[in-house]
């Protein structure tokens, strides 16, 4: 690639851009004459905002599944999702606002059936009060927790000490009193109408965001899906059904008493908001019939393995007792005990401490003890940490054997040999002996002994002894005797 | 960073189409300026002899350093200039007119030492001077040539350009 100088250059745009820019805008010309045809203002960029927050959604989703994953809960994910969804059905509140609340609850109790207890009664007492769900939420875990600082905002009638010598059973109690039927009434309330307009266009936008992504996903890219998706809306208005329907009712409720808009509302299948405290899910049975077993057999086991614990802790105790009562009658430790009451001198008590530990096996005061005895010895540093820190000295007696056996086998072997006899093989010569005897006459006045007197030539075995003991034996019950003037460690020899 | 106009490469192509003799006299207005700072440019390389021993191209010379060795004649016929519009780059900019260094050996002594600096032995060896702005707008020869000439030549190109166009729409009028 050569150098270049550029000399007035010129922005043209990248192929891939252009490609974007147009499908953009194609995108964006669809859109506004959809909205001009609904009498509403609308562009490409809130449909981007719909995608963002249906990626919201799925994060919050996704973000409660963790916690309740994280909790050993797994298993409750569908069911979390499906009373979230009818939760937000019933009481218009959105689910982004329910899952962290959920989410709070669910953490510190631990309980699916009681966080929805609990969340029921927080959407009350947040219509109630208007505090967000959120801070009810968060106020209700503190307060199951112990922390009942945050409840003074609801004024409930109890002083600061009532609130934290009370329970939270009674807590409960007051606050399901005190805020009941309160959703309800909200919802009824103008605000409350908005609201339920907000929820709907919003669940609207996470929809189109959703049906965003998927066209973006079956068209290969961003600005494959974006034509796609205009096409898709200019055709078919797919979404705002749903939005028409609540503006109809918003207009509907304009034109007509608040009577006559429940009767209507009540003709459109709404169920009424739960009551505190009661099972939100009398129309799936199923699935509350599930999630209470599993949340009984569940709750039994922890019971269980709690019960198996305290047990074990409890053996272990009685255990550790009786071992330490056996040690008062332990003589070896009276004797040292007693011996350290007396008047020792400095090393004396070292010593007795050092066999006191060797005799409770207590390693760390016994290496310790070991040291300062070397010390005190005058042995060097070196050395003193040296012998704390000796390992099981291996047997140094076990080379003897061997050697000990090799020598009785050669005492066999002498004891076996046969010399040639006299005479045999060896030829007659005139001449002498040192006697002046001529060989091969007898000997005058020799009587020989008996025969099998004398090892050679056969009979018994030479035996030597030591205190009445083989050699063998002997050696090593000196050597084991303990005496220093046999057993010499430095050298390995023996005396 | 080049001066960045537009509309220029879309009038110098209704110049072409409709006004061909308007298009030649401006092509060579933009070569007249054009012309003095690649002659410059040309004039800092060194000659054979200015350079490390080493690197002087060899007759019959084989491997890696064959095409990299240094040539005064052929680093020189790698200056030049273009006047037509080039192809856009990955960033989507074309240019109007490039003065460009296109010989290995002349790009090896255009940008040796501009990012580790004048040091070793064979940077401080080549002489000249690194002159420019920037670090990828610095150099021994063709960007040295543009620094000194302080924009007259692209200021020129522009009035050109200006000229052209002024008389491309009075004559349309």
């Amino acid at each position: 690639m050569s150098l270049l100088v550029q000399i007035a250059a010129e922005f043209t745009g990248i192929k891939a851009f252009r490609k974007a820019d147009n499908a953009v805008t194609k995108l964006e010309k669809s859109v506004k004459s959809l909205g001009r045809a609904l009498g509403v203002s609308l562009t490409a960029a809130a449909f981007v905002s719909f995608a963002k927050a249906a990626a919201a959604d799925e994060a919050a989703a996704a973000k409660l599944a963790n916690a309740v994953k994280n909790l050993g809960m797994e298993f409750a994910n569908p069911y979390i999702a499906d009373y979230i969804s009818k939760m937000e059905q019933q009481t218009k509140v959105a689910d982004d606002e329910l899952r962290p609340a959920f989410q709070a609850l669910i953490t510190q109790t631990s309980s699916l059936a009681k966080s929805q207890e609990l969340l029921s009664t927080a959407i009350n007492v947040s219509r109630g009060s208007g505090e967000s769900l959120a801070t009810v939420a968060n106020d209700l875990a503190q307060a199951y927790a112990g922390n009942t600082k945050g409840l003074k905002k609801y004024y409930l009638g109890l002083t600061s000490a009532q609130l934290a010598a009370a329970s939270f059973t009674e807590i409960q109690t007051l606050l399901n009193k005190q805020f009941s039927g309160a959703s309800t009434q909200y919802l009824n309330t103008y605000q409350g109408q908005i609201d339920t307009l907000s929820l709907a266009f919003g669940n609207l936008q996470e929809s189109a965001g959703r049906a965003f992504f998927t066209l973006i996903g079956g068209a290969g890219g961003s600005a494959g899906g974006a034509n796609t998706f205009g096409r898709f809306l200019e055709g078919v208005g797919i979404g705002l059904e749903k939005t028409a329907q609540s503006i109809s009712d918003w207009f509907v409720r304009q034109t007509m008493s608040q009577d006559a808009f429940d009767a209507y509302l009540a003709k459109r299948n709404q169920a009424p908001a739960p009551t505190p405290g009661k099972e939100l899910f009398k129309k799936s049975s199923s699935n509350d019939y599930v999630l209470m077993k599993l949340e009984k057999d569940r709750q039994a086991l922890i019971k269980k393995q709690l019960n198996a614990q305290k047990a074990l802790t409890a053996e272990q105790k009685k255990q550790a007792a009786l071992k330490k009562a056996g040690t008062i009658f332990d003589l070896a430790q009276i004797q040292i005990i007693a011996a350290l009451k007396g008047d020792l001198s400095d090393e004396e008590r070292k010593r007795l401490e050092l066999q006191l530990a060797l005799e409770t096996e207590n390693v760390t005061e016994a290496k310790k003890l070991t040291y300062e005895l070397a010390i005190a010895q005058g042995l060097g540093v070196k050395l003193a940490q040296d012998l704390a820190s000796l390992p099981a000295a291996s047997n140094p007696f076990a080379a003897w054997k061997g050697y000990l056996d090799e020598v009785e086998l050669q005492a066999k072997r002498i004891a076996a040999f046969t010399p040639m006899s006299v005479g045999a093989g060896i030829p007659a010569t005139s001449g002498t002996d040192f006697g002046g005897n001529k060989i091969g006459t007898p000997v005058p006045n020799f009587t020989p002994p008996p025969s099998g007197t004398y090892g050679i030539g056969g009979g018994a075995p030479v035996v030597v002894q030591i205190d009445g003991k083989t050699i063998a034996s002997a050696l090593m019950d000196q050597s084991l005797s303990g005496n220093q003037a046999y057993v010499n460690r430095r050298t390995g020899g023996f005396d | 960073m080049p001066t960045e106009v537009r509309g220029a490469i879309a009038l110098r192509k209704a110049l072409r189409q409709f006004e061909p003799d308007l298009a030649k006299e401006t092509t060579k207005e933009i070569t007249s300026f054009l012309k003095p700072v690649v002659k410059n440019a040309r004039g800092f390389l060194p000659s054979n002899e200015e350079v490390p021993s080493g690197w002087v191209k060899r007759p019959n010379q084989g491997g890696r350093w064959a095409n990299r060795s240094y040539d005064a004649a052929e680093a020189r016929r790698g200056v030049s200039f273009k006047s037509t519009p080039s192809k856009p780059n990955r960033n989507g900019f074309r240019s109007l007119a490039t003065i460009f260094n296109k010989s290995a050996a002349g790009a090896i002594y255009e940008t040796a030492g501009r990012k580790s600096g004048v040091t070793g032995k064979f940077t401080p060896h080549l002489g000249g001077q690194l002159k420019g702005k920037g670090q990828k707008g610095t150099g021994r020869v063709i960007f040295r040539a543009v620094e000194e000439d302080q924009g007259k030549a692209k200021a020129g190109i522009m009035k050109a350009l200006k000229r052209a166009e002024d008389k491309y729409y009075g004559r349309v009028k």
